[in-house]
């Protein structure tokens, strides 16, 4: 790092800069900013303009029965079903978000030297880990109808069981991102006598955070996967949409079919994107 | 340990520190009250880590109390849990428990099928993704892609509900249509892994095949994976416990596994208005929790034996050798 700095400084020198600044704060770097603004604007459209339909009409008479496959029908779909898509991915967003979160205090709670706050927080993440999303769901269902005044909308209970579900893969990433900081940095820390807080929030997690960031990606790609299953709990996404179609005009194939092309034009640009994170950031770190 | 004087002129100084007394007294005290015992642990570890001087022993000793009691403690609590838990009614009747585990052979089914599904696909897609040709190299890498790129539930739907009508498939057959849905998703995580686990492998194994004429299957079969082992198995035992996560799914196309049966015993409380869904879901999911420490433990016994496997053994005088081996090597028998 200094090297390349003093190599820097001397070529500044040289070709006589007026002004020369090696760190520019993050928040004045376009190639840092361009890409969160992007995906906030997104994201903020996504969640925030996002409805979900309550019923998928569709314009066009459905062939007769003898008709195995009818692609005219088929590509009539794509409009409502793009709709469905799209609260799908809201619902991942949201999930993910509280999954973010919560993960972190999960991986701190872990990481606690306390051990009657490790060893729970141990067991929990492992329980959560190994049971199934569907089965979580319907719990937080019967959960939120036990309690009453707790009344969770279709969506909030999609939040809140794919956010606490993902919460704990999350954890298991920063875990693993705040073992990789470098045990140099523990120790100036303390010899600088940084409070914990400052040791946290300065020192340990900008140096942790970057190295996860694509595991995390991983896991938001995984989390839309899992996130049409909501359709259990009523969430008007993708599989609502085949259901309610097949239901209504008794053709089965076309409208799963056309959510699978759908869910995979969705799934694979955001794979793409991540392995294209990841690269970038071990390239950066090498 | 002071070494400042001669050790044997006087008595080692009584060092006190006010710290040790602390941890000592919370120690004695959490005798009578348990809930001290976690904070002399605590605040004894705490000293023990920070200091390093002569009163270790009375912090140990100060700590241990408390460690017993703590344990004591947490013994109690997890007593007074399950017995509430009883009273409360949050143990099902048996007749119930029974179905489920009844159910559960059908799930274990399921993810029997698919995991032998998805080790075949796994190792030929695997295999597949570093051959030479490129058009077996493209074919791979578009099944992977497809098998990660689509959710495992659309893709059940899709094979369970479409294929049959599109293929006048006959419907009786879920159990294997759902199998093959998730044992196709776990293929194509399952060759990345492998190929992995391949790449893994140093590349002088390769070239010494190579150079002991070995064939390409000869090659990766006694060579290359061997190896591998040890890399694939624990990504694979995750990859497990996430298929047994998906088997979960295939209720909702109508295959008679845990999730089916409980909502038939959510009827059956509806029906004798006994029973709250809450505890019926908790006890499903601790049910699923257990099969998959199962499916944790079988992997870490054969990761065990795999790792046991390269470890090596003592060398052998030639008395000691089996006499197979002293016959099959000429040099050995003198």
């Amino acid at each position: 790092m200094s090297v390349t700095d003093n190599a820097a400084a001397h070529a500044a020198e040289d070709l006589q800069i007026e002004e020369y600044r090696p760190h520019r704060k993050w928040y004045r770097r376009p190639d840092i900013m361009v890409p969160v603004l992007v995906i906030v604007l997104v994201y903020a459209l996504l969640v925030g303009f996002v409805e979900s339909p309550n019923f998928y009409r569709t314009k066009m008479e459905p062939p007769g029965g003898l008709v195995k496959f009818d692609w005219m029908w088929f590509f009539h779909l794509i409009p409502l079903m793009l709709q469905g898509l799209l609260v799908t991915i809201k619902g991942a967003l949201l999930g993910f978000a509280v999954a973010v979160v919560l993960g972190l205090f999960l991986a701190l709670g872990r990481r606690a030297r306390l051990p009657f706050v490790s060893w729970p927080t141990m067991t929990v993440i492992e329980f959560i880990r190994s049971t199934p999303v569907l089965v979580q769901l319907f719990f937080w269902q019967a959960f939120g109808r036990l309690i009453p005044g707790l009344d969770f909308s279709p969506m909030a209970l999609l939040m809140l069981g794919l956010g606490v579900h993902y919460a704990t893969y999350c954890s298991e990433a920063y875990r693993a991102g705040i073992n990789s900081v470098d045990k140099g940095q523990w120790e100036a820390a303390t010899a600088l006598n940084l409070g914990p807080v400052t040791k946290w929030t300065r020192v340990v997690l900008p140096q942790a955070v970057p190295n996860v960031l694509p595991a995390l990606g991983n896991y938001l790609v995984a989390a839309f996967k899992d996130a049409p299953l909501a359709f259990i709990v009523g969430v008007h996404g993708v599989l609502f949409f085949a259901d309610q179609v097949a239901a209504e005009t008794f053709r089965v194939p076309e409208p799963y079919l056309i959510v699978g092309v759908g869910f995979l034009m969705a799934s694979l640009p955001a794979a793409w994107a991540v392995r294209q994170l990841e690269r970038k950031i071990a390239y950066e770190r090498v | 340990m002071s070494t400042n004087g001669p050790s044997y002129s006087a008595a080692p100084p009584e060092i006190e520190h006010p710290r040790t007394k602390l941890v000592q007294l919370l120690g004695f005290l959490s005798i009578p009250i348990p809930l001290l015992g976690p904070v002399a642990w605590w605040m004894g570890n705490e000293e023990l880590r920070k200091r390093d001087d002569d009163d270790r022993a009375q912090l140990v000793l100060g700590r241990t109390i408390g460690m017993v009691m703590s344990i004591l403690l947490y013994a109690g609590l997890v007593l007074l849990a399950g017995m509430w838990a009883v009273a409360k009614g949050w143990i099902l009747p048996f007749s119930q428990y029974r179905t489920l585990v009844e159910a559960s052979l059908v799930t274990i089914q399921i993810l029997v099928y698919s995991f032998a599904l998805g080790i075949v696909l796994s190792l030929i897609v695997g295999v597949a993704r570093l051959s030479d040709h490129r058009w077996i190299r493209g074919t791979a890498l578009v099944f992977v892609e497809f098998a990660r790129g689509i959710s495992s539930i659309i893709l059940l739907f899709i094979m369970a509900v479409a294929i049959p009508i599109l293929l006048d498939v006959p419907q009786t057959s879920k159990i294997l249509l759902a199998s093959i849905a998730l044992g196709i998703n776990m293929g194509g995580y399952g060759a990345e892994i492998i190929r992995g686990a391949i790449l893994s492998v140093p590349k002088g194994q390769t070239e010494a095949s190579l150079s002991l004429n070995l064939t390409q299957t000869q090659r990766l079969r006694h060579v290359v994976l061997p190896q591998a082992m040890t890399v694939i198995l624990p990504p694979m035992g995750n990859l497990t416990i996430e298929i047994l996560k998906g088997t979960a799914l295939v209720s909702l196309v109508g295959v008679p596994d845990i999730m089916q049966s409980a909502n038939n015993i959510r009827q059956e409380q509806l029906f004798n208005q006994a029973g709250t869904l809450t505890i019926l879901l908790l006890n499903v999911l601790v049910l699923y929790f257990i099969l998959a420490q199962v499916v944790n433990v079988l992997f870490k016994l054969w990761e065990r034996r795999v790792e046991q496997s390269y470890k090596g053994g003592p060398t052998l005088t030639p008395e000691q050798l089996p006499a197979h081996i002293r016959s099959a090597t000429p040099g050995v028998t003198g």
